[in-house]
């Protein structure tokens, strides 16, 4: 979202945020219309009933759409700690908990859009249960190279798929997916060409740098997170142009 | 009848937005370059939308169902009610402004 838009009220930016970041992408604004959406947003601070009374059409975010986020995010952050901390202590027990990590961040996702397109429900919760298997029957440790490729396979689409609902831009859509995949799909490939050779000590480094993925997705999380409106719209998303 | 006058620096705008809605439903970015074709004189987009905000406050248009993010909109019985009465006082202000004038030049 521009971050001329966030000077605005939360309820306003739920109400006309979407439609507001859409014309700036149309049109991106000079200097006049940043200035202009400033005393825009002192006068919505102002007058906050004139959101209260357009607010029929506008998507109240119900608090089931927030929590996607949230399991994102502590899914990402758990996925973080339990690689620094397995890969620190060497202890096999921090590596357990990378599958609770994993179960939040690929069930987050389907289980929110499942929420809010009822027909598709089965559908989210194959993703989850497919993902959970998944996750689940592969082991960690090791035989690496499967947890590795599950990570950069199963959360591929997952992930791409979060920063389109996060309503990410271009630009930083590919920073998240670039910074969740590229390094992990790099250690793969060390791991897999046995470069990185066969000891323990050498896959701390690839752990450690797997770790990006735990921080992407605890970055889209938070997104999901405070964002809320746009966030599992199933509509189509474009290029805005002038409908007449 | 909504009076315009009450929207403040809102009124011309929305005047603008009415008039640009008067030939049917246009989104936000639409809007924009309608209201800079008919008038000459860009609208920015904070403008823009606080002045929708009022507009659709008052009951002068509503909103329609999003297309992507762009959300159109469309001028209610009481836009077009009121967009007439104001070209209407416009178009009799416009009027005796060019008899006077024409007759001070005689």
């Amino acid at each position: 979202m521009s971050r001329l838009i966030r000077f605005y009220p939360a309820a306003w930016r739920a109400r006309y945020g979407a439609e507001l970041e859409a014309l700036l992408a149309a049109r991106p604004p000079k200097l006049g219309d940043r200035l202009d959406l400033m005393f825009g947003a002192l006068d919505a601070h102002l007058h906050p009933e004139l959101v209260a009374a357009g607010a029929r059409a506008a998507a109240a975010v119900p608090i089931g759409h927030r929590i996607p986020g949230l399991a994102a995010t502590a899914g990402g952050l758990l996925f973080v700690v339990a690689l620094v901390g397995g890969g620190v202590s060497g202890a096999e027990g921090w590596f357990s908990w990378i599958w609770v990590a994993l179960f939040l961040m690929l069930a987050s996702l389907p289980g929110g859009y499942a929420a809010r397109v009822g027909g598709r429900v089965g559908l989210g919760l194959a993703a989850i249960a497919a993902s959970f298997i998944l996750a689940w029957t592969l082991p960690w440790g090791p035989n690496v190279v499967p947890a590795v490729a599950a990570i950069v396979l199963v959360g591929a689409g997952s992930l791409a798929l979060a920063t389109v609902r996060a309503g990410l831009g271009r630009r930083r859509r590919w920073v998240a997916v670039g910074l969740g995949f590229g390094p992990p799909a790099v250690a793969l490939l060390v791991v897999a060409m046995g470069i990185g050779g066969q000891g323990e000590g050498s896959l701390v480094p690839l752990a450690l740098l797997v770790t990006l993925y735990g921080v992407a997705w605890a970055a889209v999380g938070l997104v999901l997170m405070f964002r809320g409106s746009p966030t599992f719209d199933p509509e189509p998303r474009g290029d805005p142009e002038p409908a007449r | 009848m909504s009076s315009m006058s009450e929207l403040g620096r809102f009124a011309e705008p929305s005047l603008y937005i009415l008039a640009s809605l008067g030939e049917g439903p246009k989104h936000g970015y639409a809007i924009m370059i309608d209201v800079e074709a008919i008038s000459g004189t860009p609208l920015g987009p904070g403008t823009l939308y606080g002045a929708l905000a009022r507009l659709e406050k008052r009951g002068l248009i509503e909103a329609l169902e999003p297309v992507d993010r762009r959300r159109p909109y469309r001028l209610t019985a009481l836009g077009a009610t009121t967009l007439k009465v104001q070209l209407d006082a416009l178009a009799g202000f416009a009027r005796i402004g060019l008899q006077r004038l024409r007759g001070s030049a005689g």
